[in-house]
């Protein structure tokens, strides 16, 4: 939306995105922003499914379960962590320098409207969610 | 004036509304009392409020917005109802705290950083370091997720020790150097294992090419293992006071 944004986004090897994804701003949800609860209602009907879909426990049987699928397709015949086609993705133009941006395109495929929840079960971007859209009321 | 209204922040009185679409498409605009203002646009009673399609939409609203002022953000999702009344309920009783979080964040404008671990180039360099995570490897290799189940959960918790072992002294370089080229910095906490840091900072206009250059070099030295994610100028989200 801002040109600004776009301009400034000359990086080789950080994802700069022009403007933020679904996932950039999920934190939003969780716990930011000013509340006032006094005088102020609010509603938040659906949020919760947003949110209850992010969140993770990292020491858990599925996070360790899932990085073991991960170590298990590894190709180890590439070595090194640099120009992985993987991770490029379709930004593989410029690759020769070994640039990897867009490597975490996955996140803002993650939570992404539309998109159904098993398909965002499986890639990472997780966001915690420390206190669930109870909004309004209390903050920490 | 029936219709409730969604509410995106508090700014000062001067200030006008972005022309951007808000959100349930309707227009922002500014309702001024006083030296302050509320941004809002009208919201026809709805069962659903909340939806992703909400949240960016609100935060487009706020990221434009923040261009070109000041401005405190209010929790995603907040309503005044339609018998309201924005001056006496929201603004004035808190006006002077108001301003004076509205002048402190004058100028100054957030910005996301997000690293995560490369998981590849993670998982590479875990397998070469650790010989039993190598053997774990070969063993759940070409076995469905019930035959190997023990040595697969051994494995991923093998990855997630070693990841958390790492985390810190990176989390910690990032942080120093980005210190210096920030007026705040304020450290999210994490939701990932493959995530290393996620830090909102404010940064003055006039040192913003001096941040992005940081990002940039330490993106540049760190990129055999981790991957950063730039956001913003951006609402400051990260830096609205506690009242």
């Amino acid at each position: 939306m801002s040109t600004n944004t776009m301009e400034r986004s000359r990086g080789g090897y950080v994802d700069r995105p022009s403007s933020s994804s679904l996932a950039d701003v999920v934190e939003i949800i969780l716990d930011k922003g000013l509340v006032i609860d006094a005088y102020v209602r609010v509603s938040l009907v659906g949020i919760e499914i947003l949110t209850i879909d992010a969140r993770i426990v990292i020491a858990s049987v599925d996070t360790y379960l899932r990085f073991a699928e991960a170590t298990n397709r590894l190709d180890l015949s590439q070595q090194g962590g640099r120009d992985l086609p993987e991770l490029m993705g379709g930004m593989a133009q410029d690759g020769a320098q070994g640039k990897t941006k867009g490597a975490v395109e996955g996140l803002k495929d993650a939570v992404t409207p539309g998109s159904d929840e098993s398909s965002q079960k499986q890639e990472q971007p997780r966001r915690r969610t420390k206190q669930h859209a109870q909004q309004g009321s209390n903050s920490e | 004036m029936e219709t409730d209204l969604y509410l995106y922040g508090i700014v000062l009185a001067d200030c006008e509304a972005p022309s951007v679409e808000g959100v349930h498409g309707h227009a922002p605009r500014v309702v001024g009392s006083g030296s302050l203002a509320a941004l809002v646009s009208d919201l026809e009673p709805v069962d659903a409020l909340g939806d992703p399609d909400d949240l960016v939409a609100h935060t487009q609203v706020l990221d434009a917005l923040a261009e070109a002022h000041p401005v405190l953000p209010m929790a995603f999702g907040t309503v005044l109802p339609g018998d309201g009344d924005i001056a006496a309920d929201l603004l004035s009783p808190r006006e002077q705290e108001f301003v004076t979080a509205l002048e402190r964040l004058r100028g100054l404008q957030q910005y996301t950083v997000r690293v995560r671990f490369d998981r590849d180039a993670a998982l590479r360099e875990i397998l070469e370091q650790n010989p039993e995570a190598m053997r774990l490897r070969e063993q759940i290799a070409g076995t469905s997720e019930d035959q190997t189940r023990p040595q697969r959960i051994r494995l991923g918790e093998l990855v997630v020790q070693t990841l958390e072992a790492w985390r810190p002294p990176e989390s910690e370089s990032i942080l120093g150097r980005l210190q210096p080229t920030v007026s705040e910095l304020a450290v999210r906490s994490i939701g990932s294992a493959e995530d290393v840091v996620e830090a909102a900072v404010l940064v003055r206009p006039d040192a913003a090419d001096g941040f992005e250059a940081e990002v940039e070099r330490i993106a540049e030295e760190r990129h055999e293992r981790l991957r950063f994610r730039l956001v913003g100028p951006q609402a400051p989200y990260d830096f609205v006071p506690q009242m």
